[in-house]
């Protein structure tokens, strides 16, 4: 018997029966009666009472949208008519689906999946391929071109731009629309990096990113400047053993769907163990997961997360020492730990410290280097002999201390402090007669006079009533907070960080911050006490995944420098300054701490992130980077011996919306790329930007393009997807993706066959790209995998590929165990060796010795390890500093006080920088008053400094009494940024002027393309909110969160129509008020579509972004996207 | 028999997947008609969410209320509507406590349904009797990533959920439109949250 293939029946749907169908899979007798129909899906509308099901398919979303659960389409005449989810009974050990555990795996997707319908059959999406004719962003200026041509134009630019500027010109964007499936070629730059970047590999290299979008700060920040590392943070630990669980303002009840019933069950467990357990939510925004989980809410003013950990210190201190330095009897810190393990709490002298050697052996195995154990020694003068088996340990100087930053002038800590009798160590006994504690010697340059309000703070004490000052929390509070760390009766105490936070302007010192808290107050290396960003229940491994894989031969990235993801629009400044001229139409009225004359010399904005890097580099016959004999890269040079300046000149933008939407400061990337001129005039010309995009809808970013291609997306497009609860499983396409949509799979292949049209060296890399097959598809090389699974043991042995389409989704077992309370073993050495008698303490190191990994041999190495090459920090292995040598060793214990924060800072891309002048190589570690931007501790910023620099020195502030601060947390109905479109969950947020809670019906009227013209013919596309155009009653506006009394103040009622803006931007929203925001505080979702209004230029999509200066934010140079300072005002319509 | 909803509070996270899910499924278009409706309440105690449709009333005002014959109540509990026969009177709407009858508009409704009375006859939760009659759980029921819906014999879901209380103005003011007194016998538990701490 013929075996029933799913997918190419559903291809050919006008060939087969229904019965067909019934006759192959999945046949189910089900109907639904029909309530209401649609326009849009004529289909449907034939079939208004009776819809018989014919198949239902399991399928899930490859969107980066937190989560990959699973949905099962109900497919009639190859077209979705509707959804359900995971309804598994049984796992495949027999046991039953039980909710009563927080592990269950059954897997069921949320609104943004059940709602797919209307975004499958949107009426706007995209169906051919479009060209910029006018200027980039204008609506009436796309002309529809055949595939095949805009292709072959495409490739035919890149060629031009990247044989004259290299491949560093060339930028795979940053794009997370489709980022689930490597067999698409998902991943954060979309199209490729899923593949291991193996597009951009086959058509000569491109330009690499380091960090990302969503977690820029502590990506960055990693775990390695204070060696703080948490225990396992899973759902039953959370059951079983956490006390005290605080929400640092955590939403992941909303941004990632399958660990939220981990959470929900995980906490009621935690309540029926302990009555006295509790639930703290710290944030200005009572988001949806405090609303569900928390016992507390702590109401915080924005940006204020360090300031209130600096208070909870400074009452830990207080609590610990008496004013000369002595202990206090019965001391709230750890003061034997501290100065054992925490480098940079208080001041220490200049030291070494033996680490030992590693064992180095040849390749035949022969020791080259033996052992030598470190002992944990620690000298005060430089040793005579064996220097390599040390550590230089830089001084603490007196007052520059983390505990003297928090001290302030006050009264604690002052002098020298020595530990003796019970508190003393081996640490201590060394540091005997030096000066520990002083009073903060840190200082303005400009003195009092400085424009800076952080650094007038300096040497004010930290304590609870200068926290509560600035945080809005009680002293009483602070004190609370302070103790449920600090007091080990109040453990285990799990924290949560939010995504919140690393998008902030000092997002990756409110990180420091943390840390350091973690280490001082000891939460760390037992059960429980944990800090991570999101837990999760606990499973046994996945089965049931198909060992797919497609044999390629694909060439290495060529050396480049890696920049900053969000570096990109500087990039393009780079290349083009000279051309972001006033009379080109480019003001930089948007980025007010960047002048034009600044841009057009080339002069890196905020000095940098990797920009300065981006001129065409030397390579030798392997592709590596060449080292000139002055120790920088060599890099190439024109006819007048100035560097050939690569920037960026060509990105590819594949189902992301960074270009436009989801960058901050959408009004300056529109300047720029408004004011250069098109890519398409002439396809060959290597000095134009071209910019493409592959999308479904014309979404800001491919409306700002110069090529657009159609795309698919799930369902539409067969794909491997990992289910998030589950395995991974194949999903068929099942649904006809509209006009010319390709898949990012067939993109490639044609793109590729493009390329060896122009280049014949390039001539077979399509058919490698297939897997040695020309344009073999997915499928084929999944029914491969199969063939092989189902003939070997395992659960998919003997099944027919029938019969896995039926249901290829097969949840984890859950892990149900027990789990005992442990302490690392780090904690237990630690514990064993502050627990020896005074004389063994004293006299002997401590040193972690331990078997089990031969990292963790030498002192301490397994923490406070900040050295150079680690691809945590997202170097390129060392390869991009210049004077590597003179980097600051590891201090071998946990770090509150980081040197190396400071030196990597001023040192990043240094080896790249042989072509500027000595003043400008590495990068500038001085702010407006030449006084430092990274200092080595975390130190509380005002949040008002950053806006004072991002929107101009010179610029107010928004007025006093019309001053807000605004965040911009994920929403749970966009994948960021993609469904904003979506009716079905666009109406869950947006309102009508006056209307109330889901009131909007402008859902038709909305993402629009205009009628088709044949080929070559114009496209007349309505604005992205036609309703709005018009004036229209029914037209639908975002909503903005605030607090009720401030609405009141400033005569705002819930629903009136407000416009929010600052010195970078204006949107126009509906209010909504609500008890739920603190004082002060803007809530504006993040993923509206950027809409300026053609006249007034405000942004009456609602696009967060439109707010967000383009400052970067401290050290890392992330996006800063959760900051803004705004006005709002409400608009008489 | 009895069909009622359980609807957990403490678990609610206010994610409208039931409420999609239920347009999905019924093929209601977007638009304001939504037949269960989540929104996040803000009273002196904190914050509750509420996930509600029809609750199946014991003693249905909107039946009463309904001069058509349009609205009837199955032996198992469920109350229905006949739409071919409404007439759009729309007292159901102001006799239910709850808001619940909606009436869509030519948008949202395009098309007339054949051999109906009126262009937009009343519509609501039918507690998903298509699929209760083929042994399914209601779409809701079925889609709460939190499981915090569950539906069964109003008196079997007391046994199983001792902790649940029957939806009262007392307890649950914002579930009402307006004050009324309680007779109509809603087949609607409810887990109540805790009250919250703010500080």
């Amino acid at each position: 018997m013929k075996s029933f293939d799913l997918l190419s029946n559903l291809k050919s749907k006008l060939r087969i029966t229904r019965r067909g169908f019934l006759q192959g899979a999945l046949a189910v007798g089900a109907s639904a009666t029909i309530a209401g129909c649609s326009k849009v899906d004529t289909d449907l509308s034939d079939k208004e009472v009776e819809v018989p099901i014919d198949a239902i398919v399991y399928g899930s979303t490859g969107h980066n949208c937190g989560a990959r659960c699973i949905t099962k389409a109900h497919v009639s005449n190859g077209r979705i008519i509707k959804f359900t989810t995971d309804d598994t009974s049984t796992y495949t050990d027999g046991s039953k689906v039980s909710a009563d555990s927080e592990n269950c795996t059954q897997s069921r997707a949320c609104a943004k999946c059940r709602g797919y319908k209307h975004r499958l059959y949107h009426p706007g999406r995209l169906k051919y391929a479009l060209k910029q004719t006018i200027k980039r962003g204008d609506l009436s200026g796309f002309v529809r071109v055949p595939y095949a041509t805009a292709l072959d134009e495409v490739a035919k630019k890149h060629k031009a731009i990247t044989d004259k500027y290299g491949s560093e010109s060339f930028h795979s964007l940053y794009a997370c629309g489709t980022i689930a499936s490597s067999w698409q070629g998902g991943g954060y730059t979309g199209i490729w990096t899923g593949m291991n970047g193996i597009g951009g590999k086959y058509i000569g290299g491109q330009l690499p990113y380091t960090d990302d979008y969503s977690f820029h700060q502590k990506s960055f920040f990693g775990n390695r400047y204070t060696g703080y590392k948490s225990e396992t943070f899973n759902a039953p630990v959370v059951a079983q053993h956490v006390k005290n669980l605080v929400l640092w303002g955590s939403n992941i009840l909303s941004t990632v769907n399958e660990k939220a019933y981990a959470w929900i069950r995980s906490v009621e467990k935690m309540k029926e163990r302990n009555s006295n357990a509790k639930v703290y939510f710290i944030g200005p925004e009572f988001v949806d997961t405090g609303v569900t989980l928390a016992d507390e809410w702590i109401k915080i003013k924005p940006y204020t997360d360090v300031a209130l950990m600096m208070g909870m210190l400074y009452h830990m201190i207080e609590n610990t020492f008496n004013t000369d330095g002595t202990i206090k009897t019965t001391p709230m810190l750890d003061v034997k730990y501290l100065d054992t393990m925490v480098y940079g709490f208080f001041a220490s002298p200049e030291y070494w410290v033996h680490i030992g050697v590693k064992e180095v052996k040849d390749d035949d195995n022969n020791v080259t280097t033996p052992e030598v154990k470190a002992t944990g020694e620690i000298v005060l003068t430089e040793p005579t002999a064996n220097l390599e088996q040390y550590n230089k340990i830089d001084a603490v100087p007196v007052g520059k201390s983390l505990a003297s930053y928090i001290m302030g002038n006050g009264d604690y800590v002052k002098g020298v402090y020595e530990a003796t009798g019970d508190n003393a160590t081996y640490t201590s006994a060394k540091f005997v007669g030096k000066a520990r504690g002083a009073a903060c010697d840190y200082s303005a340059t400009a003195g009092n006079a400085t424009k800076y309000m952080y650094k007038k703070d300096f040497k004010l004490p930290k304590d609870p009533a200068w926290a509560s000052a600035i945080t809005g929390i009680s002293e009483a509070k602070i004190i609370e907070l302070a103790e449920i760390y600090a007091k080990p009766e109040n453990h285990p105490v799990a924290s949560t960080w939010a995504g919140g936070q690393t998008k902030q302007a000092e997002g990756v010192i409110t990180f420091f911050a943390m840390h350091s808290m973690m280490l001082i107050s000891k939460v760390w290396g037992e059960t429980g006490n944990v800090f991570d960003r999101a837990f999760g229940g606990s499973r046994k491994g996945s089965e049931g995944n198909l060992p797919v894989k497609i044999e390629r031969n694909v060439p290495a990235n060529p050396g480049s420098p890696v920049i900053g993801c969000t570096q990109w629009l500087s990039g393009i400044k780079f290349a083009f300054g000279d051309q972001l001229t006033a009379a080109n139409g480019y003001t930089g009225k948007f980025v007010p701490d960047h002048s034009v004359a600044e841009v057009n010399t080339r002069k890196a904005y905020y000095d940098d992130s990797g920009v300065k890097s981006l001129v065409k580099w030397k390579r030798d016959n392997k592709g590596n980077l060449i080292v000139g004999g002055n120790g920088f890269y060599e890099y190439e040079k024109d006819g007048s011996s100035n560097p050939i300046y690569s920037g960026v000149r060509f990105i590819l933008n594949s189902g992301g919306n960074i270009l436009i939407n989801q960058h901050m400061n959408p009004n300056d990337s529109r300047e720029v790329f408004e004011s250069l001129p098109l890519a398409s005039t002439n396809p060959t010309d290597a000095d134009t930007l071209c910019l493409v995009s592959l999308d479904n809808f014309l979404s800001p970013s491919p409306r700002w393009s110069d090529y657009i291609f159609p795309a698919t997306t799930n369902w539409e497009q067969e794909d491997i997807l990992g289910i998030s609860l589950g395995n991974s499983i194949y999903v068929p396409a099942v649904s006809k993706a509209p006009g010319e949509s390709k898949a990012p799979y067939d993109f490639t292949n044609e793109l590729l066959k493009a390329y060896a049209k122009i280049d014949t060296r390039k001539a077979d890399l399509s058919t490698d790209f297939t897997g040695g097959v020309a344009d073999k598809s997915l499928e084929a090389h999944t029914k491969d995998a199969f063939a092989v699974a189902s003939s070997k043991a395992g659960i998919l042995q003997g099944k027919t590929w029938d019969e896995y389409l039926k249901n290829p989704f097969l949840p984890r077992v859950p892990n149900d165990s027990i789990i005992k309370a442990s302490k690392s073993k780090l904690r237990t050495n630690l514990d064993t060796y502050l627990a020896q008698a005074e004389s063994d303490r004293t006299t002997k190191p401590f040193v972690k010795v331990d078997t089990s990994s031969d990292s963790s041999k030498y002192i301490n190495q397994s923490v406070g390890l900040v050295g150079l090459g680690n691809a945590g920090y997202g170097d390129m292995g060392g390869g991009e500093f210049s004077k590597p040598d003179t980097a600051p060793d590891s201090p071998a214990r946990f770090t509150v006080y980081s040197p190396m924060f400071v030196w990597r800072y001023e040192n990043r891309y240094s080896k790249f920088h042989g072509h500027l002048a000595e003043s400008e190589r590495g990068m500038k570690n001085q702010d407006f008053e030449t006084d430092p931007i990274v200092y080595p501790i975390p130190m509380y910023f005002n949040y008002e400094d950053y806006f004072m620099e991002a929107y101009g020195k010179e610029n107010a502030l928004p007025a006093v009494g019309n001053r807000f601060l605004l965040t911009t947390t994920h929403d749970r109905y966009r994948v960021h940024s993609s469904q904003a479109e979506n009716p079905y969950l666009r109406e869950l947020t947006h309102r009508t002027v006056g209307g109330d809670l889901y009131s909007g019906d402008d859902w038709n009227e909305y993402a629009l393309l205009g009628a088709e013209p044949a080929e070559g013919g114009k496209l007349s596309i309505p604005r992205l909110n036609k309703a709005i155009a018009e004036k229209k009653l029914n037209a639908t506006y975002s909503e903005i969160w605030m607090n009720d009394q401030d609405g009141s103040d400033q005569g705002i009622r819930d629903g009136d129509l407000v416009e929010v803006s600052n010195a970078i931007g204006a949107v126009h929203c509906v209010a909504r008020l609500s008890k739920r925001c603190v004082k002060g505080f803007l809530g504006l979702h993040q993923g509206c579509w950027y809409d300026p209004d053609p006249v007034t230029g405000v942004d009456v999509g609602g696009n967060c972004n439109t707010l967000m200066a383009s400052r970067p934010s401290r050290v890392d140079h992330g996006n800063a996207q959760q900051s803004a300072m705004v006005s709002i005002k409400r608009v008489v319509v | 028999m009895r069909y009622a909803f359980y609807f957990d509070q403490s678990r609610c996270m206010s994610c409208n997947t039931c409420s999609v899910a239920c347009k999905d499924w019924h093929g209601v278009n977007p638009g304001a008609v939504r037949w269960r409706k989540v929104n996040s309440h803000e009273t002196e105690g904190g914050f509750f969410n509420l996930s509600m449709s029809c609750n199946h009333c014991e003693k249905p005002a909107c039946l009463d209320a309904c001069t058509a014959g349009a609205i009837y109540k199955r032996a198992d509990g469920i109350v229905a509507i006949d739409r071919s026969i409404c007439q759009k009177i729309e007292d159901c709407k102001v006799m239910c406590p709850y808001d619940t009858p909606q009436f869509a508009n030519n948008k949202q409704e395009p098309e007339k349904i054949i051999g109906s009375f009126t262009r937009h006859p009343m519509q609501k939760c039918d507690f998903c009797a298509d699929r209760i009659d083929n042994n399914e759980s209601p779409i809701c029921v079925a889609s709460c990533p939190a499981h915090a819906l569950d539906y069964g014999d109003y008196a079997e879901l007391q046994n199983k959920y001792p902790d649940a209380v029957p939806l009262t103005q007392a307890d649950f003011p914002y579930a009402y439109k307006q004050e009324a007194e309680d007779k109509t016998g809603p087949s609607m538990l409810i887990k109540k949250r805790k009250a919250l701490k703010i500080t």
